[in-house]
């Protein structure tokens, strides 16, 4: 390709808005690495007394922090950490000793697979439960209300312990609270997650496992971090049901369930940035949940990383989960265009 | 992002104390304030009104299950659940009121100046925040706290810490409108000095706003607090803490001893009502509109 071909191929591409907001990933991601970084090697305490174990010599410290850089000025570390980074290394945990990026790769599945089973949940159950509220007056008004103080006021690993109690202990309804699907079971590997794994190779068995131990964290999940959406979504949709477009609608003769039509689309907007904020914040609030039911995801990981000063997991936690976050939000808003038409980038 | 929620006025709304048909709103002030005033008074009281010393295990009598004698049951090491679900708002509400103070007078006073200097690092100061909020809050709570040493002073100024930019971004929001208002601009004309306008003026009209804010972070600290305890980042064994026992009585719920976790469970959910209820309940009495309570 001649030069001003590719140049114009590039314009072409800066054009394009997810290009931009992809490049824009760039800067943030290295300015949170910095961050952590310092914050992390502020910590009292030397990582390599954790690496060598507690009978260690003073001679095999030292060689430890030579070999990982520790004896080097902070900076010089940084830039090494860097460097590694550009090349997809994160470097290896203290605690597991593989690759920080083959543990993320691993665990990541297991808690997309969950949070994005408690957003269904909520997407399924609660988005219509705030229609009916907005509808319903003064009193779904006032319940929907109650409901949120509720599940605000609760905390998530409590309330995941009392449904264990309630539906595994009591009435015996629900599977082993421990992990993600039946000891054997496990589908060969393709996506990670293990409802999707399982449908692949055909294994209803291993499906009804999956989806069974997903059940309990799911509902938890939900039930706690569904209320700001419905609460939101309910007095979107009654302000949304009372503006003069709509009552201009009714006056028209609209039909009904085109009038309800026109409020739902712009009501939902300012719940579905709660909605992906949720998502959001979930991966990391996760963690308390995915502890009660032994989940081995990845906020059980940032959890034993954080607890035992493993500082290459905990930078590779917090950076996995900003990038996370980061293409939620990049899709939250791809979507506004698609249902709100005014939204153009 | 409530903060960037209009303020008007929703019609209808009865911004004024005392006026008719505001019977609900009180009812919240009332419950959510005993139930406030409650574990306040337990966080004083409890650790003297508690039967039994609260962090003594008698290994005779793990696991008892509620009786007379202990009214919420006994632990698997022998402690008296209730004397401990009563000793403990003093750690609780200690740690949450600590860290929600902090918060508030720092982030008060960060976002009353960057709402009403605007200036090239009033911009820096709110990027800054942008990105502490952006951080997943329960990772970097947990990371802070055990990077730097598991003390209850510690886990206090990681919460105030993470909470310092939600005021910033309220205080600031509110005060880039109040700003425009002619009696700052009176003040002005009259030589009061911009810090005196600040404390003086401005930060007097979002009380409200920021004692509602306080009541939402009281719980968040409450939960947040227990949550790091509960996964063994926060205060340790055997200080009375609600996230603590909930963790200890964890393992013993399968097998069908629920009370070592259910009692602090509960205390702990009916005090962040409380406070959460009294909070909103005081916001709509002082007639600013709900901010995301």
């Amino acid at each position: 390709m001649n030069p001003a071909g590719l140049g114009r191929f590039l314009l072409f591409l800066w054009r394009l808005y997810v290009v931009r907001r992809l490049v824009l990933f760039v800067p943030l991601l290295v300015g949170v690495s910095f961050v952590v970084f310092v914050l992390i090697r502020m910590a009292p305490g030397n990582p390599a007394y954790l690496f060598a174990g507690p009978t260690a010599s003073e001679e095999t410290i030292k060689a430890i922090e030579r070999d990982l850089g520790l004896d080097q000025p902070i900076w010089v570390q940084y830039v090494r950490y860097m460097e590694n980074l550009a090349g997809g290394d994160l470097g290896v945990s203290l605690v597991t000793s593989q690759p920080v990026l083959h543990d993320l790769v691993v665990r990541f599945p297991a808690t997309l697979e969950l949070i994005t089973f408690a957003m269904l949940l909520i997407v399924v159950i609660l988005i219509p439960l705030g229609v009916l509220a907005a509808i319903g007056g003064n009193l779904a008004g006032r319940l929907s209300s109650g409901y949120g103080f509720l599940a605000g006021s609760l905390p998530d690993f409590w309330w995941g312990l009392m449904l264990i109690f309630l539906f595994y202990t009591w009435l015996g309804w629900a599977p082993v609270p421990l992990g993600r699907i039946d000891f054997g079971l496990e589908p060969p590997h393709r996506t990670g997650f293990f409802t999707i794994d399982s449908l692949l190779v055909n294994d209803f068995m291993a499906f009804r496992s999956a989806v069974g131990r997903l059940l309990l964290p799911g509902f938890t999940l939900a039930f706690i971090f569904g209320a700001p959406v419905l609460k939101h979504l309910r007095s979107t949709m009654a302000d949304g049901l009372h503006a003069p477009y709509i009552q201009y609608a009714h006056l028209c003769g609209l039909p009904r369930a085109a009038i309800f039509r026109y409020a739902f689309r712009n009501a939902i907007i300012p719940p579905m940035t709660m909605a992906g904020m949720t998502y959001v914040y979930l991966v990391g609030a996760a963690a308390l949940v995915e502890s009660v039911f032994a989940w081995g995801g990845f906020g059980q990981y940032a959890v034993q990383a954080a607890i035992s000063s493993d500082y290459m997991a905990v930078s590779g936690t917090v950076l996995a989960a900003m990038l996370f976050a980061l293409c939620v939000y990049l899709v939250l808003d791809l979507v506004y265009t698609v249902i709100d038409p005014r939204v153009r980038y | 992002m409530a903060a960037t929620e209009p303020l008007g006025r929703p019609e209808g709304a009865k911004p004024v104390i005392g006026a008719g048909g505001g019977r609900g709103l009180n009812a919240a002030v009332v419950v959510g304030g005993i139930l406030a005033l409650g574990s306040i008074l337990l966080a004083v009281f409890g650790p003297l009104l508690a039967p039994y010393p609260p962090m003594e295990a008698n290994p005779g009598n793990q696991l008892l299950a509620p009786s007379g004698e202990h009214w919420f049951g006994t632990d698997d090491v022998g402690m008296d659940v209730f004397s401990r679900v009563i000793a403990a708002p003093r750690i609780d509400l200690g740690i949450a009121l600590s860290a929600t103070v902090l918060a508030l007078a720092i982030g008060t006073a960060i976002g009353g100046i960057a709402g009403y200097f605007r200036t090239w690092w009033s911009e820096i100061i709110m990027r800054l925040s942008d990105l502490i909020q952006s951080f997943p809050v329960f990772i970097l709570a947990m990371v802070l706290v055990t990077i730097t040493g598991q003390e209850i002073w510690i886990v206090v100024a990681v919460i105030a810490f993470v909470n310092v930019p939600l005021y910033v971004r309220l205080i600031r929001a509110e005060l880039l409108s109040l700003r425009e208002r002619t009696f700052v601009e009176a003040a002005i004309v009259l030589g009061v000095p911009p810090l005196r306008i600040i404390r003086r003026h401005l930060i007097p009209n979002v009380i409200g706003i920021i004692i509602n804010q306080a009541s939402i972070t009281m719980g968040v600290a409450m939960l947040l607090t227990a949550g790091l305890s509960f996964v063994g980042a926060g205060v340790r064994v055997p200080t009375p803490e609600w996230g603590l026992m909930i963790a200890t009585g964890a393992s013993s719920i399968v097998t069908g001893q629920w009370w070592p976790s259910v009692f602090p469970g509960v205390a702990l959910s009916l005090s962040v009502f409380g406070f959460a209820l009294f909070g909103d309940g005081i916001a709509r009495m002082l007639g600013s509109r709900e901010h995301g309570a």
